[in-house]
């Protein structure tokens, strides 16, 4: 009898044991997975907020070019023009610095400085002598905010593909 | 300029930023650094004396049109100051860092004049 007695007591608390230790396993576990899906959550709205800066800057870049080719009074310099196209390809390698698997998209940005900034000193500025180059432009802008490097990431758990590079 | 060891070579390497911070148009008479002044007294004088072994560093100057750029590098193709092989090694020697589209863009300028020319002689 006190035989069993006293294995009923070990196996008592032995169960105790494995209880508590199995409690702060899944406690441990459960905090770590949080953690990194807070970390998650945070490096996508980092990522988010980058991709609304520069797409602002594409935004800016568009009406500024679309003004200074429309309006030939209209109050902009040359230079401003140069300096929207640059601040694009700045914020764009911005968001890339935290994204490293984001390409730039070179070619198109390249195309979109040409169109812009080609000839601007001296061609003339006006609807009536830029329609096309107005046109194309604003193809181009579009067109490079639909790019894979400005696409937003999901802060829900439902991963994006791209994720997964 | 600055010069650079490359093994048993020298480089010349041409600063954009040392000729101005801020890029300016296409032709002298349109301001100040222009591209058409650049191509005259900085790129073509160092093509004269080393050929087409230089680096050109665009990187620390701001606002690049594009004028600028077809008019200083395509133009050295025009005005057959370099000839079609030494605008292709040419256009290996862009330096540019801080926006890689400014060499992508200067190539397309050089490749589009040998094209231009190569049609002209047809």
């Amino acid at each position: 009898m006190i035989i069993e007695a006293s294995t009923l007591q070990t196996l008592d608390s032995l169960m105790r044991w494995l209880v508590a230790l199995t409690g702060w396993g899944m406690a441990l576990w459960g905090w770590r997975v949080r953690g990194r899906q807070s970390r998650e959550i945070a490096d996508h709205a980092e990522v988010n907020k980058a991709i609304d800066a520069a797409l602002e800057r594409i935004e800016r870049l568009e009406d500024i070019s679309i003004s200074f080719w429309k309006d030939p009074d209209a109050p902009i310099v040359p230079a401003q023009v140069g300096a929207a196209v640059d601040s694009c390809i700045f914020y764009t390698q911005q968001l890339i610095s935290l994204h490293p698997s984001r390409e730039l998209p070179s070619t198109l940005f390249v195309e979109v400085r040409k169109q812009i900034t080609t000839n601007m000193e001296h061609e003339a500025r006006g609807l009536d002598h830029q329609r096309t180059r107005i046109s194309r432009l604003v193809r181009m802008t579009g067109k490079l905010k639909r790019e894979p490097v400005y696409k937003k990431h999901s802060l829900t758990k439902k991963r994006n593909p791209d994720d997964l590079k | 300029m600055v010069h650079s060891d490359r093994g048993a070579f020298t480089v010349k390497i041409i600063k954009i930023k040392d000729f101005a911070e801020f890029p300016g148009p296409r032709y002298r008479k349109l301001g100040p650094c222009s591209g058409e002044e650049f191509r005259d007294s900085v790129l073509e004088p160092a093509i004269r004396e080393s050929g087409v072994d230089i680096q050109i560093d665009l990187d620390g100057a701001f606002g690049y049109g594009s004028s600028f750029l077809e008019e200083a590098f395509g133009g050295l193709v025009r005005l057959k100051i370099i000839n079609a092989a030494q605008a292709k090694e040419l256009s290996t020697h862009i330096k540019s860092d801080d926006d890689p589209t400014l060499a992508e863009e200067v190539k397309s300028y050089l490749t589009d004049a040998i094209d231009g020319l190569e049609q002209k002689a047809r």
